[in-house]
């Protein structure tokens, strides 16, 4: 799943939380590197994708039962 | 910051000058590591390394300036200042551990140490022309040096000439068991003896990836060439090999130094937790304290970090560091399958000489472009944990120009064996002008 491209809102958002006191023109100024660097996320989902495990087709399934009810607390 | 701290008179290293990287700790002497967040911060025990380089003889003759929290290849975003390059004070001295090269190769110092996490000890050293040995990870402790990502963090030695790097190696080298990037098992080789074994025969893989970047200048690239045929002239073989995935190390070192350095460095006050091994409570305090007081002091090249890291994170909750870390194997994977062929790998170790430094109040876009632009050869073998050497390869336009050499895990003796037959066929590093006139003088 590529990693969307960061709207201010959300770049505000970081910023307020670390407190880095950047004003609107700042994260303008910071979008196309933030962007730039966010690039590196996809190759990396690309790479990984091509040789990430492959899931199980069958192993294991949910009960079909509701589990045994056991004593508040243990 | 100069000191004058000796413990013992005798030792591999008696009468030598050291500088630590001042990301590092010596006891009682203030480190700053390049942040406004660490000012007054006093190291409460020596790191490891400073305490063998004491235990070996050297005298510390200072702490060298680095880089704001180490996280710039330029030598522009140390406080309380930047630092010079010794070959053209205009110019970067390369970082993170600015002060350390450019101490060396003004000659202040006779070794420094620094750190390494994306090309810190060879950034300044091929921009200042010394010689930068990143060990393999894990070979020298990193305790008592300031994190910024477990994974990737180096510590290694910047000299003037290859026998020094092995020298100091050789005293720095070794578990400490206090430092969980460490193996269990580790030996050190015998770096000093065995550079008389020479070099003759050695096969050398000149790396195509590492050539040819989109910024890469022609004389650097020129340069590099030419000091594998001065190799070829000293008995050793050389071939043009092809690594397809050294062009991807730097996306996967993009998302680990980014997303592990916010988790680590920022959020985690520089040690994080759940490992085990020294921690330094003093400097989590100090800095924390400081930085959650008010976060906008941290250097551009950080808040491009917290910015990028912090979005990331928040969309998908740290997914793609754990991809990242779980193809790093794969990464050092195509390393290893070329070293089985190779003895050491050869590359440029930036794409380009020194660059201008930013002016004071220049633009973020040029503060940020002058940090980042030079590591894609570097960060690489940040993640693999390949040990890799920066040694000057020529100076065109009296600039210097690094080649990076690389070898096997471990084999950090066999790519000092590598540098030094090329130090000796090229009869020696020149130093800076400024530098060789007073030595003649």
């Amino acid at each position: 799943m590529p990693l969307d491209p960061p709207a201010p809102d959300a770049l505000r958002a970081v910023a307020k939380r670390y407190g880095l006191g950047l004003s609107d023109a700042d994260i303008t100024s910071f979008d196309p590197f933030v962007s730039g660097l966010l690039a590196s996320w996809d190759t990396v989902e690309e790479l990984y994708a091509a040789s990430a495990p492959v899931r199980p087709s069958v192993r294991g399934s949910a009960p079909t039962t509701p589990p045994t009810r056991t004593a508040p607390g243990t | 910051m100069t000191t004058a701290v000796t413990e013992v008179g005798e030792g591999p290293l008696a009468g030598r000058t050291v500088a630590i990287k001042d990301n590092t700790a010596v006891a009682g002497v203030p480190m700053m590591n390049g942040s406004p967040y660490l000012e007054g911060y006093v190291p409460l025990r020596d790191a490891t390394v400073v305490t063998r380089l004491l235990g070996a003889g050297a005298t510390i003759a200072g702490k060298a300036v680095c880089e704001d929290l180490c996280f710039s290849g330029g030598s522009h975003t140390s406080r309380p200042a930047p630092v010079r390059n010794p070959w053209d004070e205009s110019r970067s001295a390369g970082g993170s551990s600015s002060g350390s090269a450019a101490l060396v190769a003004g000659g202040v110092v006779d070794v420094a140490t620094g750190g390494d996490q994306g090309g810190s000890v060879r950034i300044p050293s091929a921009y200042s022309g010394t010689v930068g040995h990143k060990p393999t990870y894990g070979l020298v402790p990193y305790t008592g040096a300031f994190p910024i990502e477990q994974t990737i963090d180096h510590v290694g030695p910047i000299t003037r000439t290859v026998s020094d790097a092995a020298l100091v190696l050789s005293v720095i080298a070794g578990a400490d068991g206090l430092d969980p990037r460490q193996p269990l098992g580790l030996v050190p080789e015998d770096y000093v003896g065995a550079l008389a074994r020479g070099a003759e025969g050695m096969r050398v893989g000149v790396v195509a990836e590492g050539f040819g970047h989109p910024n890469s200048e022609p004389e650097v690239d020129d340069a590099v060439r030419a000091a594998v045929d001065v190799l070829r002239g000293a008995g050793l073989v050389a071939e043009e090999i092809s690594i397809p995935w050294h062009a991807h190390g730097a996306r996967i070192w993009d998302v680990i130094a980014t997303e592990g350095a916010m988790v680590q460095m920022v959020e985690g006050n520089g040690y994080g937790m759940n490992w085990e091994g020294l921690y330094d409570p003093e400097v989590m305090a100090h800095y924390g304290g400081r930085w959650r007081a008010d976060g906008s002091d941290f250097s551009e090249t950080v808040k491009l970090v917290l910015l990028a890291g912090g979005y990331a994170v928040d969309r998908h909750h740290g997914r793609h560091y754990a991809m990242a870390r779980n193809l790093a194997p794969r990464l050092r994977a195509a390393y290893d399958e070329a070293l089985d062929r190779f003895d050491v790998l050869v590359m440029p170790t930036l794409p380009m000489r020194a660059t201008v430094r930013p002016a004071p109040g220049a633009p973020r876009e040029e503060v940020i472009l002058r940090a980042l632009e030079m590591i894609a050869n570097t960060c690489v073998t940040d993640v693999t944990g390949h040990p890799a050497c920066s040694v000057p390869a020529g100076t065109p336009g009296g600039l210097p120009v690094g080649m990076m050499i690389i070898g096997r895990h471990f084999a950090d003796a066999t790519v000092l064996r590598v540098a030094h037959a090329f130090e000796q066929a090229v009869g020696g590093f020149p130093a800076p002008p400024r530098t060789a006139a007073a030595t003649r003088s």
